[in-house]
């Protein structure tokens, strides 16, 4: 079984400050539906073997997910950006097979934050 | 801390461009609450919408966009009104150097990659604002500062030294008459300057440059069609950031018509308004500078003081603006005979000096004329004849034709002066002097300058007498002779002087005349025999006149009518117990206003007495046509009754002519028992003279008549 992945907290707590912390599970909340329809659109373009949409989808992932805290999220949306630019459509495989891992074990702290 | 705590002031629309959900939720609430008002767009294109819908201060744009990405976005919105001044800031993944290069090649103001740190943010987007603030107040102050220099004329220019290049501003260009946004050659712009200054203009910036300081110059610039301007340069010599290199950095501007004014406000200071000639003080500069450049010393420079004889005559008998023409007319003829003189060398180095001469007029009807470089001082004789000659040639006035003499008084330099003051004042202390022979002509002599300084002295001291009211009135009496008792005086002005005691009228009145002075005192005068006229009517109410003497200055130069009324309201008096004496030259003068003058005073009851009548421009139809009571018949004329047989026959015809006109005759100067026989059997009215009394203190006056009314009531019986 997977460990859950971690949201950086010192990001979070700059987050937090935010409206009294109100405004952090909004953010999270549009967070989740975004990256959810951002997954899919990349298994779709994947299937295409479409890695110019697969870099703008990975592109797009990147900044909010460094600016949540989603630090791995992050980096691996850089992995696959770089990826699908160089056309390599393995690469870009497996790393999304890790981007839907990654998510599915940040769910949990996602949820925790999205309390209030 | 939550961020409403550090709200910012500064104020603004921001446009937050980007297609992530949660990155604008972030941005936009996070501006929210700090209180900027937030538009958001989730692609370019709807972006491009936004911003031109609304004023927006500040975009924040992400790179990668549908539609239309941040580097399209930024290069349409710079584009746009308003679009040059809103400060763009890039926030985006896209954190690579060909992403940051083509942010700013677009035109982005700031670059910030995400992850987003709101705090962050909020700074900077609180100094993208103050930096749009300073952007704007420098764009304000450009556009103020370029409205000033375009309503000022003020172009500048600048050329680094070394390097041939000059950089203008159009202003330069419009004031050079050169293309607007092309660079001008150094050599180019020389050739711009007038060629008379150009030496100059070099030599003022080879100075500034060797002296790495400011400078300033003005220079004359050829235009279109011939057009002459006068262009002012000010700058300095400055040092530019790169070590050893210097710029020349100026101002330049038209101050033609600056210019202008000045050379208007330096000739009225310096020039005669009336003939355009130069004044006195231009004069004494001229002169100065004539001396100091003199380094010859086998030559001479002379000085002639002109006066013309009987000037006042004109002006009282032709009106002022014949007068005017007059001197206007002198004022040619004297620059035309030193101009054309053969002793003068055509140096002409001095501006003043018209090849080295000059023609000044000083007041009134003296000129001033300075020859430089006479080879021998015998020439100022000539010269002085000639510019004596050119005077009394006949000069067309108005309908008539006059002839002027002229009397001229001359210095020479270096022999009676060694300075301009002292060689003018001795020239015009000639002229006073030669003043006694009309038409002649005296060279200073060290006995002038005494006379002079003992006239100087005079002047002051009458100036000081008018102050301090050292005049006073002496009362001669008027006998009728039909009942041989006194009923008028004749009021007659004397100065006590405080150290000379009693100073005569024939002392001081010529020069108070001449001084300008003489309304003063004939204000005074008139003043003291008003209120000694209505003090007599108050203790004797029986019919006595005082007459008092107006002098033809006095009479054309103020309002004598409205002095004698002022004199008469302040002491309470009446216009009945006065008589007015003028002269036959007061008559020549402006005959009308004369008539209406002379009318008025009759209207309100002050007798009008033609003074010393037969000894000036004697005119039977003036005394037929101007209102007048009395005919006093001049003293030199009864000095002659029973001297000789015309004399005694012209007395005869006066009083005859008196008597038709219906006109009180009185004889003045009547010193022998003869002359008052022969009289009183012409039936003279009255006669005044030594016989009767001489003139007398007011205090002595009254008594001195009681006792002679007394002691001659039995003459009266008999």
């Amino acid at each position: 079984m997977a460990i859950d992945a971690q949201l950086d907290e010192s990001q979070l707590a700059t987050l937090r400050l935010l409206r009294n912390g109100q405004l952090l599970g909004n953010l999270i909340r549009t967070y989740r539906t975004q990256t959810q329809q951002q997954l899919l659109k990349l298994r779709q373009a994947l299937d295409v073997e479409d890695t110019a949409n697969i870099a703008t989808i990975a592109h797009s992932m990147k900044s909010a997910s460094f600016t949540l805290g989603a630090t791995q999220m992050g980096q691996l949306s850089t992995t696959l950006e770089s990826a699908a630019m160089q056309c390599d459509v393995t690469q870009c495989r497996k790393v999304i097979m890790a981007l839907q891992e990654n998510y599915d074990t940040l769910l949990p702290a996602l949820a925790r934050e999205e309390r209030p | 801390m939550t961020l409403r705590a550090i709200k910012q002031i500064a104020l603004g629309n921001i446009l937050v461009a980007d297609d992530d959900d949660m990155l604008r939720l972030l941005i936009s609430s996070v501006l929210i609450d700090v209180g900027y008002t937030v538009l958001t767009a989730a692609d370019g294109a709807e972006a491009l919408e936004l911003f031109a819908e609304h004023n927006i201060d500040c975009v924040i744009t992400d790179v990668v966009m549908p539609k239309m990405n941040g580097f399209e976005l930024t290069a349409a919105i710079r584009i746009m009104p308003g679009g040059e001044r809103v400060q763009i800031l890039f926030m985006t993944g896209s954190d690579d150097y060909d992403s940051i290069q083509r942010a700013y090649e677009a035109g982005a103001n700031d670059f910030s990659a995400k992850r987003i740190n709101p705090l962050l943010l909020v700074e900077r987007v609180r100094f993208l604002f103050k930096a749009q603030q300073i952007q704007d107040s420098l764009r304000l102050s450009e556009q103020r500062l370029s409205y000033a220099q375009r309503l000022a004329q003020l172009g500048h220019w600048e050329r680094t030294l070394g390097g041939d290049t000059v950089a203008v501003s159009p202003i330069v260009c419009a004031l050079l008459e050169v293309s607007d946004g092309i660079d001008l050659t150094w050599n180019s712009l020389c050739e711009k300057i007038h060629p008379d200054d150009l030496e100059m203009v070099q030599h003022e910036l080879q100075h500034a440059i060797a002296q790495h300081t400011v400078y300033r110059f003005e220079h004359r610039f050829v235009g279109r069609n011939n057009v002459v301007r006068v262009l002012r340069h000010q700058g300095e010599v400055v040092p530019t950031d790169v070590p050893g290199e210097w710029v020349v950095r100026s101002t330049m501007q038209d101050v033609t018509e600056r210019r202008a004014q000045e050379d208007r406000i330096h000739f009225l200071a310096f020039h005669d308004p009336l003939t355009s000639l130069p004044n006195r003080e231009l004069a004494l500069r001229a002169l100065d500078s004539a001396i100091t450049d003199h380094s010859r010393e086998y030559q001479h420079i002379a000085i002639f003081a002109v006066g013309l004889d009987d000037f006042s005559r004109i002006n009282s008998s032709l009106g002022q603006a014949a007068g005017d023409t007059v001197l206007k007319t002198i004022g040619d003829r004297l620059r035309t005979q030193v101009r054309d003189s053969d002793h003068v060398l055509r140096t002409g180095e001095l501006r003043e000096l018209n090849n080295g001469c000059l023609v000044a007029r000083t007041e009134g009807d003296r000129f001033l004329c300075v020859v430089t470089n006479l080879q021998l001082s015998e020439a100022a004789i000539s010269i002085a004849k000639r510019l004596q000659r050119s005077i009394s040639a006949p000069l067309p006035v108005t309908d008539t034709e006059l002839t002027l003499s002229s009397t001229i008084g001359v210095s020479l330099y270096p022999h009676d002066g060694l300075n301009a003051t002292e060689l003018i004042d001795h020239a015009f202390a000639a002229l006073l002097h030669a003043k006694r022979q009309k038409g002649s002509c005296q060279f200073f002599a060290t006995e002038i300058s005494e006379r002079a300084r003992h006239r100087l002295t005079m002047e002051t001291e009458l100036r000081h007498a008018l102050d301090q009211h050292q005049f006073e009135m002496f009362y001669q009496p008027r006998l009728r002779l039909a009942d041989n008792r006194v009923y008028g005086a004749e009021a007659l002005v004397r100065w006590r002087h405080p150290v000379r005691g009693l100073v005569n009228p024939a002392d001081f009145i010529p020069l108070m005349e001449d001084m300008g002075m003489i309304t003063a005192l004939g204000n005074q005068v008139i003043d003291m025999a008003v209120k000694q006229a209505t003090q007599w009517a108050q203790l004797d109410p029986e019919e006595f006149r005082v007459s008092f003497n107006i002098s033809p200055l006095q009479f054309i130069s103020s309002d004598v009518v409205a002095e004698v009324d002022a004199a008469l309201k302040r002491v309470g008096g009446l216009h009945k117990y006065l008589e007015v004496e003028i002269t036959e030259s007061t008559l020549l003068s402006q005959p009308e206003m004369v008539s209406a003058t002379l009318q008025a005073f009759r209207e309100r009851g002050i007798r009008v007495a033609l003074d010393d009548f037969g000894t000036g421009f004697s005119s039977l139809s003036y005394l037929r046509k101007l209102p007048l009571d009395v005919l006093k018949i001049d003293q030199s004329f009864v000095a002659d009754i029973g001297v000789s047989h015309n004399g005694t026959t012209l007395v005869d015809a006066m009083l005859f002519i008196a008597q038709a006109l219906g006109l009180d005759c009185v004889a003045e100067g009547v010193e022998l028992e003869t002359q008052l026989s022969f009289l009183t059997l012409q039936k003279c009215k009255e006669v005044q003279g030594y016989l009767i009394a001489r003139p007398m203190p007011a205090s002595e006056f009254m008594k001195w008549r009681q006792k002679w009314n007394t002691e001659n009531n039995g003459a009266k019986s008999a």
